[in-house]
């Protein structure tokens, strides 16, 4: 049986491939970094669902839509109907949510929400999330339902001629070596694009190239330039990172770039966002705790992203996608609590579509499809080892970022696309080649940046 | 105010080319407040050793750069340490440069990058896989404080008697101590501890608790390994009344 093929295994790819195991289909789960590596994996969000007596999913629902606006209406209806039940069943799986005295979950409120609502295991809910689904799938790589593709790289999608999805082709980052994979059923789990708004800092975010691979083959991006910001991101050693967003609703707020803790209570704090707080003052010396410490708000998200339909299908035939990658549920801005159970709700969608619709004819001329798949790559890959430019890959990347973050990207565009045509890599080694990674990330990204640019201009 | 600092960085080009293994000397600007993964970056834009050398840029691995996954670990003048954890200021030796290299135990992929899969295997060997969970509510487990494996590796690095088919680690056995708590995976607890009593399972702790000292996210790993060692000789006192 040819598998269905996850791309991504941050929490929403995880998802996305236990549901389908659990539908028995048979997975590939194709990442960049293993799952304790993921980017949803370190973020410090809740999740939020109608739990409390007084509340309701209708409530809920109001709330969510108040914030994101109508079009988002159709997905966050049904997400939060099941959003208590994908609670109870974290619950199950032993999360280590916080709870009152009388053992019940400990709901807190966010600005913004009418009731209490967001459940959370520390900062580290998503952490918590991500260990437990990756047991599950342990279990499924042990029978060999499984196979985990971890440390390769996306670099193309294969589609035959009547425009279906039918694989990818990928490239193992340790050893260089390129492989068409088929898939009958492809979820992009890949995650947002806020890499490309990130230019001041060595952003570990994506700058978008899957998505950006989707579009060329025909998926439509909806509010590419839509961002939010999270308010309180600190440098340390030239890197941004961030505290947790649930002190909002410890009742942080932030004076003059300040970020004052010292008037709440320690325990509670210590509780909510200890081991964030400790990494703090490990990079930077200072004791949040005591003393107000310098905050500001940077880009953090991407609210816009692959448009889907209400099964997360997007206009690529045969290509599914989950998470951060999509826009659905976010609309003009979000809650804390809602991407990560969005992202588990989404994968249950996902999953059953996929389930659902499998069974791609074999076909003749698949085959060569991906052969040719493969020429065509190792062809790319060739031309990109022979640039030899003045300047790295490194340095057009910059570029590209420094351009979408200031909305300047319709001056510069052309021109980085002739620079990315021509960038060296570090060298020309296929092991373990970081430039080369990059690469596969920026070029098809700029095909979101010239998205940003045609934006610019309306 | 921004320092030089020196560093020697062990590099080998591939997992093969045994021969190219060799020690290549940086001098990097540090500004205050800089760690070891500040560095590895600023060295990423203009590799050049310290005698004028334009070389191939030091691969290592990075993911997070916030403290919040163990991507970036490796070895820091021999000490198992997390890059983006470690201050410069903090490893910085009287004289002599920062000595960089990869983790020894695991396989080399190049320079600083090592393959992670020896953790992801021994936890299959104890089966710390987890089930659907059954129906219904149960009480909550308090584990917490052990339940925040980032998968750096660095007590299976640190640990004097894990490698090759050798002892698990405390890694391992620590995920199948909560796998045995958690109730996605109470329904295979006698056949792990069964699996623990063979060789290379908890009998292969020496006891010498470096997984602790090491541990970036402070976990006491060594109450697990504990509670292990009650569990499997309840066990296998249980099994020997049964015979
Ligand atoms: S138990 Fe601690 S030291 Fe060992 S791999 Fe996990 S995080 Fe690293």
């Amino acid at each position: 049986m040819t598998p269905a093929v996850v791309v991504g295994e941050g929490i929403a790819g995880q998802a996305t491939a236990l549901a389908l195991l659990a539908a028995s289909v048979p997975v590939v789960l194709l990442a960049r970094e293993p799952a304790a590596h993921a980017e949803s994996t370190h973020r410090h969000d809740g999740i939020d669902a109608a739990l409390a007596e007084d509340d309701s999913p209708g409530r809920h629902l109001d709330d969510l839509v108040a914030v994101a606006g109508e079009p988002a209406r159709p997905f966050l209806e049904p997400f939060t109907e099941a959003a208590p039940a994908l609670v109870e069943w974290l619950e199950r799986l032993d999360i280590p949510f916080e709870r009152t005295r009388r053992g019940k979950l400990s709901l807190s409120k966010q600005a913004g929400s009418t009731r209490a609502r967001s459940v959370h295991a520390g900062s580290a809910t998503a952490r918590h999330v991500s260990r437990r689904l990756g047991a599950l799938l342990d279990k499924h790589e042990a029978t060999g339902a499984l196979q985990r593709l971890s440390g390769w790289t996306l670099i193309d999608l294969v589609l035959d001629d009547s425009g279906v999805a039918r694989g990818v082709v990928a490239q193992c980052f340790a050893t260089g070596e390129l492989r068409a994979i088929a898939a009958d059923g492809l979820c992009l789990a890949t995650g947002g694009h806020a890499g490309l708004f990130m230019h001041e800092t060595l952003a570990p975010a994506s700058l978008g190239g899957a998505t950006g691979l989707a579009l060329r083959h025909g998926a439509r991006v909806l509010d590419p330039a839509r961002v939010s910001s999270h308010p309180f991101c600190y440098r340390a050693g030239g890197f941004v990172r961030r505290l947790p967003r649930r002190l909002e609703a410890l009742g942080a707020q932030v004076e003059a770039g300040l970020l004052d803790l010292s008037k709440i209570d320690r325990a509670p704090l210590r509780q909510a966002v200890g081991p964030a707080l400790e990494a703090h003052k490990q990079a930077t010396g200072t004791d949040a705790y005591s003393e107000p410490v310098v905050v500001t708000a940077l880009p953090d998200r991407t609210l816009g992203g692959l448009e889907v339909s209400a099964d997360h299908a997007t206009a690529i035939p045969g290509v599914w996608a989950v998470g951060g990658a999509i826009s659905a549920y976010f609309g003009r801005a979000t809650f804390e609590g809602l991407p990560l159970g969005a992202a588990l709700h989404g994968a249950r969608l996902t999953a059953q579509a996929i389930a659902d619709r499998r069974g791609a004819p074999p076909g003749a001329g698949v085959t060569p499809l991906f052969e040719a798949a493969q020429k065509r790559a190792e062809a790319r890959l060739s031309e990109i080892v022979g640039q030899e430019g003045d300047e790295t890959v490194l340095a057009v990347a910059r570029d590209l970022r420094r351009g979408a973050a200031k909305g300047e990207l319709g001056a510069s565009l052309e021109e980085l696309e002739a620079r990315a045509r021509r960038a060296r890599l570090g060298d020309g080694s296929l092991c373990a080649n970081a430039a080369l990674r990059l690469w596969w990330d920026l070029e098809p990204a700029l095909e979101l940046g010239r998205l940003l640019a045609r934006a610019e201009g309306a | 105010m921004s320092e030089q600092v020196a560093l020697r960085i062990q590099r080998q080009d591939s997992a093969t080319a045994i021969d190219t293994r060799r020690f290549e000397d940086f001098v990097l600007t540090v500004e205050p407040g800089d760690s070891i993964a500040t560095l590895l970056f600023s060295l990423m834009q203009n590799p050049r050793t310290a005698d004028g050398r334009k070389v191939a840029p030091v691969a290592f691995e990075s993911a997070c750069r916030a403290s919040g996954c163990g991507a970036c670990t490796l070895l820091i003048n021999g000490h198992v340490r997390v890059a983006c954890r470690t201050s410069v200021s903090s490893v910085r030796p009287k004289r002599g440069p920062i000595v960089l290299a990869p983790l020894s135990k695991f396989p080399l992929v190049r320079d600083l990058i090592v393959d992670r899969t020896p953790l992801a295997l021994a936890r299959r060997r104890v089966g710390a896989w987890l089930d659907e969970p059954p129906d219904g509510p149960h009480a909550p487990v308090a584990l917490s404080e052990l339940d925040r494996c980032v998968e750096c590796g660095a007590c299976f690095e640190a640990c004097p008697e894990t490698g090759g088919s050798r002892f698990v680690g405390a890694a391992a056995l620590n995920e199948a101590r909560l796998a045995g708590a958690f109730a996605a995976g109470a329904g295979r607890k006698a056949a792990r501890l069964d699996v623990l009593m063979a060789a290379g399972g908890i009998a292969g702790c020496g006891k010498a608790r470096v997984c602790v000292a090491v541990c970036p996210e402070r976990m006491p790993l060594f109450d697990s390994i504990l509670e292990l060692g009650y569990e499997t000789s309840r066990r296998w006192r249980a099994t020997l009344l049964r015979r």
